[in-house]
Order: C-alpha cells, then structure tokens, then sequence
C-alpha cells in the first residue's frame, strides 16, 4: 500500500476522534432536549478563544486555559439553554431552528466585532511524530486520545449514574420521565452544560491543531450535522461510527484530490445516503 | 380604491423616487434590501410547505455564476445567461427536491439535505478557483454602460431591475398564496 494514502488513513482516524466528541455533544443534546443547535460549531470556536487569549495573550498555563475554557463553555451551555431554547421548548420545531440560528450569525458577528476577522494560532508547536516512515502529528494524536477518552467518559455517565440514568430516560419517553420524580428543567440544564462542555474539550483539541477566526465553526459545523444525521439523531454510537466513516472519506479524498473537493465528496454521499436510508445508517 | 391599495402605490411611488433623492451607498443598500426581499419571498414559499430550506444560497450561487461565468470567459449576453442560470438552478433544485418528495425526506432531515447541498455547492465553486476565483469571489468582465452586457456604472439601473424583481416575486407570491392553493399548500404542510 502506498505509504502516503496508509498517512492519510491514519491522519483520518485522528481527525474522527475530535469529530466523534462533537458528534456525541450535539447528538446528547438533540436526543434529550430534542432541539438542534445550528450554533453549536460557534460554540466551539468562543472555546477557541477563550483557549487563544488565556494562553497566548495571558500567559495561563495550557492544561488551567482548557480547564477554564471546559468550564466556561459548560457554563455558556447552560445560558444558551436558559436564554434561548427555554423560551422555545414548546414551539415549532422551525422556530426552534430559527432561534439557534440568530445565535450562530450573533456568535459570528460578536466574533468579527471584538476580535477582527485575523487568523490566531495559539503558537502550541507540537512535535511530529515519525512512526515507521509514517509521520503523524502530536497534537492530532492528543486530540483523538482526549476525544477517545471524553466518549468513554461520557459513556459511563451515562449508564453509572443516577443524571445519566434520568438522561437517557428522558431521551425515551419525556412525559413518563416526569411523572416519575425527575425534574426535567434539572436535566435539560444539565444536559446543556454537558453538552458546552463537550464542545469547550473539543475547542481544546481544535486550538492546537487549527488558527482561531470567527468563521472557523462554518468549517465543520456541517460536517458535525451530517455526522449526526447519518448516525441517526440521538444515536450516540452511530454518531461516533459515522464520524469515522466521514473523516475517513474525507482523509482519503483529500489525497486523491484536494481537500475542497474532498468535503463535497463527503456532502454528495450524504444527501444520497438520505434518500437511500432517510433515518440514518443506524436507525434503529 | 380600499385604503391599503392607496398606501400600497403611495409606498411604490416613494420607491421609484428614491433614487433621485439618495446618495449612491444608501441607494446600494436599497437594492440590498429588495434583493435580499425577493429572496425571503423565495423562502417564504417553501415555508408555505413546512420546509425549512437551507438550500437557497447553492440556487442563488447556481443563478448569480452561471451568466457571469458565461459572459466572462465566453462572450454570452446575460439575456440568454440568466434565463440558462435559472433553468439549471431550478434543474438543481428539482433533482434534490424530487427525491425528497418521494422518499419523505421532511423536517430536520429536509433541512440537513439541503445544508449539505449548500455546502456542495460552496465548496464546489470554491474548488475551481483557476475559473471561479475561488473564495475571493469573481468580477465579471467590464463592459462600461451596456444594456448587451447589463452591466451600468450608475446604481440606478440596478435599483430599478431590483424593485421590479421584487415585486414579480411579490406577484407570484400573492398568486399562490391567495389563490386555491394556498389551502392546498397548508395541506400539504400538515402532513
């Protein structure tokens, strides 16, 4: 095999495990809140800089500036619901839509306004490793142990926990939920803070490896969408497989072609996939 | 005449008259706002459906390269490039559209359909960028003032092609909505 295709294999493996935990954040919060949060890419990119001035303009020690990010996106999380999605819970889901939608273009306009439309790199120069002829950068190789390590983490909330238990509960049936003693306002809150900080870990991984500006969440943001849909919404497994199938597809475009085309390659398989199963690759 | 009709040309007359009186970058913004108008029509039709499309920047970037790159790289009048821009973005729009129809492609995934279609689209344009320029954009070739080329150094002409755009939007708009369709159309949007 070509050893320069066997790179491009294994840079996609990397690249699917930051678009894994975006996948599983998104996926959580479209399961149990059952809204889509059209924002959530610009999420990420706020985490981007609040990583980029705590550590490249503060001088904050990397792993505290994650930390605080991690902690600062939980906490934008819950104000996101509290602000926009609480007031919608109940209406159209085109409403719904449309609400997360103003916060993308605020995020991205707030974004250009205070910050300018200049690329920041956070100046983290990670070595690169050179594993049999085969060169693989540290910081993707970071990214996808941490995004490995969030799932799992997230997983065993999920199933060990009394939150997680009520989570997934009311991701099943959310009026039976009710009437059993859980407060869902309780859980929706916690959910989205879940949900934030997932996409504040993934800001962390992201920052390393790519400049910050305010349009960088247009960059994956579809991409996460298309992950989820393809996984079936709600689908934590399915997200995390699909979110391999596309990063691979979109490796392996990116080295017969460029990485452009790639994306439309990925996108193109995407609506054809919707038409052949409407639900999902693992709709249950 | 019903007082709404009155206020309705009252509102039309202002509007072709604008032009005289507006410094050039308020009359840019006007023509903005009545493209920008004419496209919400556009959108509010599908809404009609229940559909939330987010497809209609990739018709609107079908419609606006198509007679530019005709009339940049191949001479073609926009006469001919723009009905041809409008029959492929239609093309596009049927050969999406269709298969969702028919495989009950609704809701989130109707509206995740046509974001990846967007993208395609965006990506693809950006792609080419020996031809297309890529993502700085594309400057169709000058031709000064020319009704051949459409192409005017004063905004005005563009003003008053945007406002009568806007209101055969508007026309078609009233055509179907206040006409028997429209309860066909609600129909068709609760189930």
């Amino acid at each position: 095999m070509d050893i320069y295709l066997l790179e491009a294999i294994i840079n996609g493996l990397l690249l699917g495990g930051v678009l894994a935990l975006l996948a599983l954040g998104l996926n959580l919060i479209f399961g149990v809140i059952d809204v889509v949060w059209i924002a959530y890419a610009d999420i990420v990119m706020c985490g981007m800089y609040v990583i980029y001035f705590l550590y490249a303009q503060y001088g904050v020690p990397l792993p505290l500036a994650c930390l605080i990010a991690i902690a600062a996106m939980a906490a934008f999380g819950v104000m996101v619901h509290l602000l926009i999605i609480a007031p919608v819970l109940n209406s159209p889901p085109l409403n719904q839509l449309l609400a997360t939608g103003g916060l993308l273009f605020f995020l991205q306009s707030f974004a250009t306004l205070l910050f300018g439309t200049e690329f920041r790199n956070i100046g983290v120069r990670l070595p690169i490793l050179e594993i049999a002829t085969i060169y693989v950068s540290f910081a993707r190789l970071i990214a996808f142990g941490l995004g490995l390590v969030g799932a799992v983490a997230l997983y065993f909330f999920l199933k060990r926990t009394y939150i997680g238990t009520a989570i997934r509960a009311i991701a099943q049936d959310r009026d039976i939920v009710g009437l059993m003693g859980v407060d869902q306002r309780r859980i929706y809150l916690v959910t989205s803070a879940i949900g934030g900080a997932l996409a504040g870990l993934a800001a962390c991984l992201l920052a390393m490896q790519y400049d910050v500006h305010p349009f960088i969440g247009n960059t994956f943001g579809p991409v996460i969408f298309m992950i989820c849909v393809l996984g079936g919404l709600g689908n934590m497994i399915g997200g995390f497989i699909a979110s391999f199938i596309i990063s691979q597809i979109i490796a392996i475009g990116g080295y017969y072609s460029n990485s452009e085309l790639s994306y439309v390659l990925a996108f193109t398989l995407f609506i054809v996939l919707m038409f052949v199963r409407p639900r999902g690759l693992f709709a249950r | 005449m019903s007082p709404v009709r009155i206020l309705a040309l009252i509102g039309l007359a202002i509007l072709i008259a604008l032009p005289a009186i507006t410094p050039t970058y308020f009359l840019h913004l006007l023509i903005q706002i009545l493209l920008w108008s004419f496209i919400y029509t556009a959108w509010a039709l599908m809404g009609r459906f229940g559909f939330v499309s987010f497809g209609h920047g990739a018709f609107m970037g079908v419609g606006a390269y198509v007679p530019a790159l005709l009339w940049s790289y191949y001479g073609l009048t926009p006469w001919i490039g723009i009905p041809l821009g409008v029959f492929l973005s239609a093309l596009l729009a049927f050969v999406i559209g269709y298969p969702c129809f028919r495989l009950r492609v609704v809701g989130h995934y109707f509206a995740l359909v046509t974001l990846a279609l967007s993208q395609v689209v965006l990506l693809s344009l950006t792609a080419a960028r020996d031809i297309t320029g890529g993502s700085l954009g594309f400057t169709p070739k000058a031709a000064g003032h020319s009704w051949y080329a459409l192409q005017f150094p004063e905004k005005s002409y563009f003003y008053g092609i945007a406002l009568l755009l806007w209101l055969v939007g508007l026309y078609v708009w009233q055509r179907i909505d206040r006409g028997i369709n429209r309860e066909a159309l609600a129909a068709i949007s609760e189930d």
